[in-house]
C-alpha cells in the first residue's frame, strides 16, 4: 500500500513541469503570429510570436488536447500526455473558407487560384492526373466542359469551340491553343506557373464578357512576388526555368522559359506515329510588376510562344503530309488603381501578334500553302464602385487585321491533290466598340441581384447588338445559395466570313439565350453543385441551296451538370458528370441532327491521395459518349462512335535537399488500360477506323526550386 | 472497507476539483471584466487582444460557455472600434465579434445583453459592407427588440438602440431627438442598476458620452461638453472622454486664435 502510494506521488514530486514548445505556420509554411495555443481546459498557453514560435510550461500531467487557435483559420488540436519530457509541436494552420454572405455566388462560375473559396488551387491544377499541367485540360475537368477530341479545346454545354471567349488580364485572346486545330488545339498556350488565378464560366455570365456564345475563361498572370524564387524543370518532353524575383519591395519581375519537344517521349513509349516532325515548341515569358503607390499597381506582361509540327497523312485515297508553324507574341500593360476606399479603376492597353504558316503536300505538289497572321490592338477601361449597391461601367475598343495569303484547295473540305487550288491573298481589318454597365443590389433575406446590359458593335459586319443580362441569387442558408441566371449573348464572326467572295457581308451575329439554374452546398470540406440548363441557339451559319452562308441555322443545347468535390485529412476527391442534349440545323445540315460536340456522357472522376507528407498519388477516369456521327449506307449524324474513356495514374515526391529547396520529382502513366480509342470513321466505314495514336504512355520528370 | 473509503475519497475530491474549477470561472471572468474596462479606458488594442488570448482559453472549461463568448463578442468589438482607421483589421475582429455573439446566443438565447451587443456589430458591419445596410437593417431591428422583451430594465439595451437611432436617418426610423430621449432613458436605468457581478455592467460612463454626441450633433456644444464631463465625474479614467474634450478645446482655441 505504502508502495502504490509512493508510485502515486512519484510523477508529481520528480515534475518541475512540462515544456511545450513549437512553430505555426500556414499552409504556404509561412509564419503565424498571434497565434493562442493552449492546453484545453486551463490558462496554461503562450501566444506565438513573428517567427510563428511559441514556448510555455505547464504544472499539469496526464492527457490533454493542444488548442491552436487564430482567427481565420481553422482550429487545430493535439493530444499530448504531459509526464515531464518537453514536448515539441509542429503546427499548420488551414485557412478558413469565407461565408458566403453577402457575396454574390453566380450561377456556373468555378475560379482556381490561392484565394478564398476558389474551386482549384494552383498545386490541384498541377497534380490533376492525366491534365498535363495545362490549363485547359485542367478545367475539362469541371462539370459542363465535354470531352469532344484529344486535346485542350473547351467545348462548353453544347457549343462549339469558338464560343469560348479567352482573356489574360483583361487582354482578349484569339488564339488561346497551341497545334490550332478546328476542334481547339492541343495544348494551351499559358501554362499555369504564369497564373495567380483563373475564372471560368460555363454560361450566363456577366455584361463585362462579351462576343462569347457559351463560355469564358478569364486568366490573371502572376503578381508582384513576395520572395525570389528560382525553378529549374525537366521531363521526358519539356524543360522549363523559372523565377520570381523582388527588385525592393515596389517592384518585382516573374519570368519563364519552356521547351518542349515530344520526340523522347513517343520514342521512349514505341509509338507508332505519323509525325514527320514531331510536335515542338517554346515559349518565354516576363512579366514586370510595380506598385507604383499605395493605391496602385501596374503590370507589364510579355508573352511569346512558337511552335511546329509536321504530320504525314494518309487518307484512303490518297497520300500526303502536313506541317504547320505557328507563333503569337502578347504584349499587356495593365493598371489599377483605387480611387477611393470603394472605387477602383481597371485600365488595360494590348497587342497580339499571331502568324500561322499551314503547308500540306501530295509528293512533289502542294495541296494547301497558306500563310496567316492576325494583329489584335486593344484598350479598355473599367470602373467599380462598391457601396449599397456595386456598380461596374466599362468600355473597350479593339482593332482587329487578319492577313492571308496563299493556295488553298478550292473545294471546301477537300484535300484531295486532284481539286484545283485558288490563290488567296486577302487582308480584313475590324473594330469592336463595346461599352457595358452592370449593377448588383442586395435584399433583405441575403437575395441579390445583378442586372446588366452591353452594347457591342463590329464595323466589319455594320451590326450592332445589346445584350442584357440578369442573375439572381439567394443565399437560402449558411451553405446553401440558389441562383438563376439568364440573358442574351452575341458573338461576331472571324472578319474574313465577312468576305464578299469567300463568306457573305451580310451575316448576322450568332444569338444564344441562356437559362440557368443553379444549386451550390459549400463549406470547409467540400462542395456539391447541381446546374440544370437550357440554350437557344439562333442565327447560326449556315449554307443555302447555292452553297452560299447564310444566317439562318438554329438550334438548342440543354442538359444537367453535377460536380462533387470533397477534401479528407488525406484524400482529395472531385466528381464532374454532365448530361447534355444538342442539336443544330446549320452548316450543311438539312434539319435538326447532333452536332459533333453533342456528347451525350461525360464524367471526370478524380482522386488524389497523400500517403505522406511528401508522397502523393491521384488517379483520374474520364469518359465520354461517342460523338455522332454519318455512317456510309446510313443516315446523316444517325450513329454513334464508341465512347471514349482513360485511366490516367501520376505519383509525385516531394524532397527537400537543402533549406528552402523543393524538389519534385513526378510520374504518370496515362491511358493505364492501353484502351484503344477511336475517334472516327473514314467516310463512315466502320472497318476504317482513325485510331487514337496515344496507347498506354508514360510520363516522368523532375523539378527544382530555391 | 479500506478501498471503499478510497472510492469515496475520489469521488470526494473529483466533486472537489468540479466545484473548485466553476469557482474559477467566476473568479476568471471577474478578474477580465476589470481588465477589459482598464484596456478600453486606455484604449488600448494590444491589451485587448491579451484579454481575448485569456478568453478563449477561458471558454473551453466547460462552463458558462456563452457568457465567456459574450465578453469575447464584446472584446472583439471594442478592438474593432479602437482599430478602426485600420480599415481591414477592424473589419475582420467585427466579423469574429459577429460570429461569436451568435455562438453565444445559441449557448443562451434569452440573454438580453447578447441580442443588444449583437445589434451593434450588425451595425459596425453595415460600415465595411455597405450593401448588407437593407438585410442588417432588419435583424438589428428585430434583435434590439427581442432585447428589450427580456430586460425592459437593461440600460445598455436602450443605450445601444440610441446610437443606432443616432446615425439612421430621420426618415428611416432615426434622428437625434429620438437618439436623446433613448440615451436618457438608458441614464436613468444605470443609476438603478447595481453591480451585477460577472455579468455585464458596462456603460454607465459610456451612456453620458453618448449624450455628449447627439448634443454636438445638435450642434448645442455647451450641454454636450457638460455630458462628457459628466462621464469623467463618474469613470475618472474614462480616455474617450478625456480625448473628446481635449479635441474640443483644441478647436475652440484653433477657431477663436
Amino acid at each position: 500500500m505504502r508502495k502504490s502510494c509512493l508510485m502515486f506521488l512519484l510523477p508529481v514530486m520528480l515534475l518541475g513541469g512540462t515544456i511545450i514548445e513549437g512553430r505555426v505556420t500556414n499552409e504556404k509554411r509561412e509564419a503565424i503570429e498571434g497565434v493562442n495555443v493552449f492546453l484545453e481546459g486551463t490558462l496554461d498557453g503562450a501566444s506565438s510570436d513573428e517567427n510563428g514560435n511559441f514556448k510555455f510550461k505547464t504544472q499539469e500531467t496526464g492527457k490533454y488536447n493542444l488548442l491552436i487557435r487564430m482567427m481565420g483559420y481553422k482550429e487545430s488540436r493535439e493530444e499530448l500526455y504531459l509526464e515531464g519530457k518537453p514536448i515539441e509541436v509542429k503546427a499548420i494552420l488551414k485557412e478558413k473558407t469565407l461565408k458566403s454572405e453577402g457575396v454574390i455566388v453566380k450561377a456556373s462560375s468555378f475560379t482556381t487560384g490561392e484565394e478564398n473559396g476558389v474551386t482549384l488551387t494552383p498545386l490541384e491544377v498541377v497534380t490533376t492526373p492525366g491534365a498535363a499541367a495545362d490549363v485547359c485540360w485542367a478545367i475539362k475537368s469541371f462539370p459542363g466542359v465535354q470531352h469532344v477530341e484529344e486535346g485542350a479545346g473547351l467545348f462548353v454545354r453544347g457549343g462549339e469551340v469558338t464560343e469560348t471567349k479567352f482573356l489574360l488580364d483583361g487582354a482578349n485572346v484569339y488564339h488561346p491553343y497551341r497545334y490550332e486545330s478546328p476542334t481547339g488545339g492541343f495544348f494551351g498556350t499559358f501554362s499555369p506557373f504564369l497564373l495567380k488565378g483563373t475564372y471560368f464560366s460555363s454560361g450566363g455570365f456577366g455584361a463585362e464578357y462579351g462576343n462569347a456564345l457559351s463560355g469564358v475563361l478569364s486568366m490573371e498572370s502572376q503578381d508582384l512576388p513576395s520572395e525570389r524564387i528560382i525553378g529549374l524543370g525537366m521531363g521526358l518532353a519539356n524543360f522549363s526555368v523559372a523565377g520570381a524575383v523582388p527588385l525592393g519591395d515596389k517592384l518585382g519581375v516573374n519570368f519563364s522559359g519552356n521547351q518542349s519537344n515530344t520526340k523522347p517521349l513517343f520514342n521512349f513509349n514505341n509509338v507508332e506515329d505519323d509525325f514527320t516532325e514531331y510536335p515542338f515548341s517554346y515559349d518565354l515569358n516576363l512579366n514586370l510588376a510595380w506598385r507604383y503607390s499605395e493605391k496602385g499597381r501596374a503590370k507589364l506582361f510579355f508573352f511569346r510562344e512558337k511552335d511546329n509540327v509536321g504530320v504525314s497523312l494518309q487518307d484512303p485515297t490518297w497520300v500526303g503530309n502536313y506541317y504547320g508553324t505557328e507563333n503569337s507574341n502578347l504584349y499587356n500593360l495593365k493598371i489599377d488603381h483605387a480611387l477611393s476606399d470603394n472605387s477602383f479603376l481597371e485600365f488595360n492597353v494590348s497587342r497580339t501578334d499571331f502568324g500561322k504558316e499551314t503547308e500540306i503536300t501530295s509528293g512533289e505538289e502542294y495541296v494547301l500553302d497558306l500563310k496567316e497572321t492576325d494583329e489584335i490592338s486593344q484598350a479598355k477601361v473599367l470602373l467599380e464602385k462598391k457601396t449599397w449597391m456595386f456598380f461596374k461601367l466599362g468600355g473597350c475598343l479593339e482593332q482587329r487585321k487578319s492577313y492571308f495569303e496563299g493556295f488553298v484547295p478550292s473545294e471546301e473540305d477537300s484535300l484531295d491533290p486532284s481539286v484545283p487550288s485558288n490563290y488567296y491573298d486577302r487582308e480584313y481589318k475590324s473594330y469592336i466598340s463595346s461599352v457595358f454597365v452592370e449593377g448588383t443590389s442586395f435584399f433583405p433575406y441575403n437575395l441579390s441581384l445583378t442586372s446588366g446590359i452591353r452594347f457591342d458593335r463590329d464595323s466589319k459586319s455594320e451590326k450592332n447588338v445589346f445584350d442584357p443580362r440578369f442573375s439572381l441569387s439567394w443565399n437560402a442558408a449558411d451553405e446553401i445559395t440558389l441562383a438563376f441566371a439568364t440573358g442574351i449573348f452575341h458573338q461576331f464572326y472571324e472578319p474574313w466570313r465577312y468576305d464578299p467572295d469567300y463568306g457573305n457581308s451580310e451575316l448576322d451575329p450568332m444569338d444564344a439565350r441562356h437559362y440557368i439554374i443553379s444549386g451550390t452546398w459549400k463549406n470547409d470540406g467540400g462542395m456539391v453543385r447541381v446546374e440544370g440548363y437550357y440554350k437557344d441557339y439562333e442565327k447560326l451559319m449556315r449554307e443555302d441551296d447555292s452553297l452560299n452562308y447564310i444566317s439562318s441555322g438554329f438550334g438548342y443545347a440543354k442538359g444537367v451538370d453535377f460536380f462533387i468535390k470533397k477534401n479528407f485529412e488525406k484524400i482529395e476527391g472531385r466528381i464532374a458528370y454532365s448530361y447534355l442534349k444538342s442539336e443544330r440545323d446549320w452548316q450543311d445540315y438539312s434539319g435538326l441532327f447532333p452536332p459533333d460536340f453533342d456528347i451525350t456522357h461525360n464524367l471526370s472522376a478524380i482522386l488524389n491521395i497523400s500517403l505522406t507528407s511528401s508522397f502523393q498519388m491521384g488517379a483520374k477516369y474520364m469518359y465520354a459518349t461517342g460523338k455522332p456521327f454519318t455512317p456510309m449506307d446510313g443516315d446523316f449524324r444517325a450513329e454513334r462512335l464508341p465512347s471514349y474513356w482513360t485511366l490516367d495514374l501520376s505519383a509525385s515526391y516531394l524532397h527537400s535537399f537543402f533549406t528552402n529547396n523543393l524538389t519534385i520529382f513526378y510520374f504518370s502513366v496515362n491511358n493505364v488500360t492501353n484502351r484503344n480509342n477511336i475517334l472516327g470513321y473514314y467516310n463512315g466505314d466502320r472497318d476504317e477506323p482513325i485510331e487514337s495514336s496515344y496507347g498506354r504512355l508514360y510520363y516522368f520528370g523532375v523539378s527544382f526550386q530555391m | 472497507m479500506k478501498r471503499i473509503l478510497l472510492v469515496v475519497l475520489i469521488t470526494l475530491a473529483t466533486i472537489g476539483i468540479h466545484a473548485e474549477e466553476k469557482a474559477t470561472v467566476d473568479k476568471h471572468i471577474l478578474e477580465i471584466k476589470t481588465l477589459q474596462q482598464e484596456a478600453v479606458d486606455k484604449g488600448d488594442a494590444e491589451k485587448l487582444k491579451e484579454v481575448s488570448t485569456k478568453l478563449e482559453r477561458l471558454s473551453t472549461f466547460g462552463d458558462k460557455e456563452w457568457l465567456v463568448n459574450y465578453y469575447i463578442a464584446l472584446n472583439s468589438y471594442r478592438i474593432g472600434t479602437i482599430a478602426y482607421d485600420d480599415k481591414e483589421m477592424s473589419e475582420k475582429y467585427i466579423e469574429s465579434a459577429k460570429e461569436t455573439i451568435q455562438k453565444s446566443i445559441k449557448g443562451k438565447d434569452d440573454f438580453a445583453d447578447s441580442h443588444a451587443l449583437f445589434t451593434s456589430i450588425l451595425g459596425m458591419e453595415i460600415g465595411f459592407k455597405p450593401q448588407l445596410a437593407m438585410t442588417n437593417g432588419m435583424q438589428s431591428a428585430k434583435e434590439i427588440e427581442k432585447a428589450k422583451k427580456l430586460d425592459p430594465a437593461n440600460p445598455r439595451v436602450y443605450m445601444i438602440d440610441g446610437t443606432g437611432k443616432l446615425y439612421t436617418p430621420k426618415m428611416f426610423g432615426g434622428g437625434v431627438d429620438k437618439a436623446i430621449s433613448l440615451f436618457e432613458k438608458s441614464a436613468e436605468l444605470f443609476k438603478k442598476e447595481e453591480n451585477r457581478g460577472i455579468y455585464p455592467d458596462w456603460g454607465r460612463d459610456e451612456v453620458y458620452i453618448w449624450l455628449g454626441n447627439a448634443y454636438k450633433e445638435k450642434k448645442e456644444d455647451s450641454t454636450a461638453i457638460e455630458f462628457y464631463k459628466k462621464a469623467l465625474e463618474i469613470n475618472p479614467d474614462c480616455g474617450w472622454a478625456k480625448e473628446i474634450l481635449k479635441d474640443m478645446d483644441q478647436n475652440k482655441k484653433e477657431n477663436s486664435g
